[in-house]
């Protein structure tokens, strides 16, 4: 009986001794998430999430890798860099922070981050993560999902309700593509607030984003002079290299004239330091089997160049063995300014409508790597002002995280 | 007739038989040098500890999730009985964590000697085991 306690402890030691070494060694991690897929729209007439007819393998491929180093008890270093193959795989940080943990509940980072915008926001490339082959474009569309600055994050329970709050502050300095055009951008004063919370099988969330959003926007004096003496709008943008908002910037005060609108184009269609806000609230549920989640977004820009925008998603899954089916509904409607400004927004032809209808399976193949089919049926009500086209979009896609 | 119902009884008679045998009960422990009781600690907060939404005992002091290594049987009937999810939906779960900066996995130890081995000298690591493995050099604080 002794021998036995003896050899017992023995091997207590042994093992603690064993891994303390394994902590040692495994301070610095390396990890990572691959997608590969493949996308074919049915119709030439519209862009559906980048797609553009025919058979597309580089839209949805990417690759990220990430570095964790544990710097001492309480601080870590974390970098993810991430190549897309939309952006002809150059690799960008996507997160390159400090992370400070003053207590278990509370945590401060600087550096680079992603911007809280809404649920899927801070995982928003992480295909592996969610059901679908990428996130719903209605929703998921801002041009723009790092930052530079400061977050802060506090977790608290009350009785079962386990919360965060999340303060983050900083500004961003990068190319924008808006309308698949590029735009130098300073969006300064980024600020926003999340609350996340969980019950049990639900989850909620609700966030608010800030950010004053200047654009290198060119007015173009030739372009203004062609469209006044009758040349096509379209055509003059194009002799004059003007990007859409551009476009948009150099016509406003001419069709403000014309139709004799009471706007100050120059102050409120322009973009320098303009206020943009993000709203979003959403409802998780998952026990295992059957998953939901509804989520609603609110956009508002002061600048009439940029239209304000409503959007939600509403999506179910059943999962049976290693095998989930989903369907999902979302929608995007841009709503016009009142008055004199929002007749200028439709008279230059800025608002859209969209909705889609996704029906998908995501194959758990092992723990580590999913395998996504997916139909998106995608309907532009109004693009650009006028009746859009609707198309179907088929997606395949191999999602691996290591 | 008579053949199939006996079958059946005797089908219905071993059903709970070979289900606990099936299924082991599922001991979780901590370290005597912790302060928290068994009526303390429900299968939810376990739970809440183990997905990384609560990092704290009843009693205030640091709780950190020790796992067994995956395809550990017991780490199989843990994930099912006491967090409702696949393997690959946890694996979901932390991706989401990981990759947004927010959250590591628990600490992994592949033995459930070597469970009770670091649970008995951390007050703060909490566990799982087989019921039948525990002795008194561990605390059980819940029983599943």
């Amino acid at each position: 009986m002794r021998i036995l306690s003896i050899i017992r402890s023995t091997i207590a030691i042994s093992v603690l001794a064993a891994s303390t070494v394994h902590a040692d060694s495994g301070d610095l991690n390396i990890y990572g998430f691959m997608s590969v897929g493949v996308g074919i729209l049915d119709s030439d007439k519209v862009t559906i999430e980048g797609f553009e007819g025919e058979g597309n393998f580089k839209q949805d491929t990417i690759l990220a890798l990430q570095i964790t180093k544990q710097v001492n008890d309480k601080t870590t270093a974390t970098g993810q860099l991430v190549s897309r193959g939309t952006d002809d795989f150059k690799t960008e940080a996507a997160w390159a922070f400090v992370a400070y943990q003053a207590t278990e509940d509370f945590t401060a980072r600087m550096g680079r981050l992603r911007i809280p915008f809404f649920y899927y926001s801070e995982f928003l490339e992480v295909g592996y993560a969610y059901n679908w082959v990428r996130l719903p474009s209605d929703i998921y569309n801002i041009p723009f999902s790092s930052f530079d600055g400061v977050d802060f994050t506090q977790r608290f329970s009350i009785g079962s309700l386990d919360n965060s709050i999340q303060i983050n502050y900083g500004r961003l300095t990068d190319e924008l593509n808006i309308f698949d055009e590029d735009y130098k951008a300073d969006l300064r004063n980024m600020a926003g607030i999340s609350l996340n919370s969980t019950y049990g099988d639900w989850g909620f969330r609700l966030g608010g984003q800030r950010t004053e959003m200047t654009l290198e926007v060119e007015t173009s004096t030739a372009y203004q002079l062609a469209v006044m003496g009758g040349a096509d709008p379209t055509e003059a943008a194009k002799a004059n290299n003007l990007r859409r908002i551009d476009q948009g910037q150099s016509t406003a005060a001419l069709v403000a004239g014309q139709l004799q609108l009471d706007v100050d184009t120059a102050e409120e269609f322009a973009l320098d330091g303009h206020v943009a806000d993000f709203y979003n609230a959403a409802i998780m549920y998952d026990n295992g089997s059957y998953s939901f989640i509804a989520e609603v977004t609110a956009t508002e820009y002061e600048s009439g160049l940029l239209v304000d925008n409503r959007a939600w998603l509403t999506s179910v899954a059943k999962r049976i063995g290693s095998t989930t089916t989903h369907l999902t509904y979302s929608t995007s409607r841009d709503v016009l300014n009142s008055g004199d400004s929002g007749k200028l927004q439709e008279a230059l032809n800025l608002q859209g409508e969209d909705q889609s209808v996704t029906l998908g399976l995501r194959y758990d193949y092992d723990v580590n790597t999913a395998l996504k089919l997916e139909a998106q049926y995608h309907d532009e009500l109004v693009h650009q002002g006028v009746e859009g086209d609707h198309a179907m979009l088929y997606s395949f896609a191999v999602d691996v995280i290591f | 007739m008579k053949y199939l119902n006996r079958l059946m009884v005797s089908a219905l008679l071993l059903t709970p038989i070979l289900a606990s045998l099936s299924h082991a009960e599922i001991a979780v422990i901590v370290s005597l040098k912790n302060n928290n009781s068994y009526t303390s600690i429900d299968q939810d907060l376990v739970g809440r500890i183990f997905l990384s939404k609560v990092k704290s005992f009843p009693d205030g002091t640091v709780a950190k999730p020790l796992n067994l290594k995956q395809g550990h049987y017991l780490r199989d009937e843990f994930n099912s009985g006491f967090l409702s999810k696949t393997e690959s939906q946890l694996s979901r779960y932390w991706s989401r964590l990981r990759f947004s900066g927010k959250a590591e996995l628990p600490q992994e130890a592949s033995s459930v000697e070597e469970v009770k081995a670091l649970v008995a000298n951390n007050p703060n690591l909490i566990a799982y085991i087989d019921s039948m493995d525990v002795d008194d050099t561990v605390k059980v604080v819940h029983k599943y």
